[in-house]
């Protein structure tokens, strides 16, 4: 495993968490002129995110009405709790904390009323090949099969490994805003990305070395 | 540091986070621990597929349904609907709505009653007269009057309550 060292420090680039604790929210004016009712700047808001937040969601739900149901009312709560957002947390992590919470609640329902059996994915033919999929180009159906595989290995995390991970690695947050978002300290947040991906890492599986000679023979 | 300490710079380590002292923290590690290095690899690899993950695509119309439930509610009044799920405001209004049903109840039962009462009556008289002529009420016209009050207006209970107490000396 030494062999990986080298790509590893190159990886380990140094952050710029300081630099991102004070930057202005660049939705503060529309945020202000949604607030006293303007519904179209609200709308110009709801172009913006709602490609983040749909898909937020159907990482979270893994099942595409749920997703829709999941940002419509996370959208529709926003504009009706705009008197409330004080500006703490910039619009965009307010949006992820109501997405959080909406799909949690919904979770909590879809899990109480049907209890799904967990998939294994474990195998060799089901497990993963995500890696080989990812590297083989782009198409509609090849975007569909991978999304389809990563959303059922995150589906085995427990809720709140998962939304952290998909809060991280799929939704691109940083970990104050994940923080804000779920409500976590930034070590819990920590904690819990470490401990998701640990435990997606045997689902994910990266192709062998094997593998990939038998591939090359074929 | 040990490795448990470590681990929880790794996440952070493969996004590319840490400041300059945890970076250094972790760097020191790295070069005597194989374990903490294969994990951060593995860290590294699970962020970069999961960044991978293709866009859920936007439900055609999203925007504008949402957009669309908007207008709806600030043309209704979204609180309006708040309003209607209270419990104590339906309390409030349903009062008044029960109270005017049963004082519409306790007054359609006393007309009822007495239209009842007045139709018995009637009726006890016509069947007293139509018994008392000795059944026969034909040429007065006692006997049509009696049927068209039997079929039209009266149910058998009453027509067996009049028979029972007609105050007559016949017998049938």
């Amino acid at each position: 495993m030494n062999a990986g060292i080298d790509t590893i420090t190159v990886t380990m680039a140094i952050g710029t968490a300081d630099a991102q604790d004070s930057r202005v929210d660049p939705d503060r004016g529309t945020v202000e002129n949604a607030r006293i009712g303007n519904i179209d700047a609200f709308e110009t808001l709801v172009l913006r995110y709602q490609s983040h937040i749909v898909n937020y969601a159907a990482a979270v739900m893994r099942d595409s009405n749920d997703a829709e149901d999941v940002a419509q009312q996370t959208f529709l709560r926003a504009y009706r709790a705009l008197a409330q957002f004080r500006g703490e947390s910039t619009f965009k992590t307010w949006l992820y904390r109501i997405a959080t919470n909406v799909a949690l609640t919904h979770l909590n329902r879809r899990d109480r009323e049907t209890r799904m059996r967990s998939r294994s994915l474990d195998d060799d033919t089901s497990s993963l090949k995500a890696f080989e999929i990812a590297s083989q180009g782009i198409d509609t159906e090849t975007n569909v099969v991978l999304r389809d595989t990563i959303d059922r290995a995150l589906a085995t995390l427990p809720n709140e490994l998962r939304i952290a991970v998909i809060l991280r690695d799929v939704a691109g947050l940083d970990y104050k805003e994940i923080a804000d978002a779920t409500g976590a300290p930034i070590g819990t947040v920590e904690s819990r990305i470490f401990r998701g991906r640990q435990r997606l890492r045997p689902l994910l599986r990266p192709p062998t070395h094997s593998t990939k000679q038998e591939r090359g023979k074929g | 540091m040990t490795c448990k300490e470590i681990e929880s710079l790794l996440a952070p380590g493969a996004d590319g986070t840490l400041n300059n002292m945890q970076h250094r923290e972790l760097t020191n590690h790295l070069a005597a621990c194989d374990k903490c290095r294969d994990l951060l690899k593995e860290q590294t690899e699970i962020r970069t597929l999961l960044s991978e993950r293709p866009h859920s695509p936007v439900p055609f119309g999203f925007s504008a349904r949402l957009v669309g439930t908007l207008n709806t509610e600030a043309t209704i009044g979204w609180s309006t609907w708040i309003d209607a799920l209270n419990w104590r405001t339906w309390t409030f209004r349903l009062a008044a709505l029960a109270g005017s049903l049963l004082l519409a109840a306790i007054l359609g039962s006393d007309r009822s009653d007495s239209a009842e009462v007045t139709t018995a009556v009637d009726f006890s008289e016509l069947v007293t007269a139509w018994i008392s002529s000795g059944g026969n009420a034909a040429s007065d016209g006692t006997l049509d009057a009696v049927a068209s009050l039997w079929t039209d207006k009266e149910t058998d209970d009453v027509l067996l309550d009049v028979l029972l107490t007609a105050k007559t000396e016949t017998t049938f």
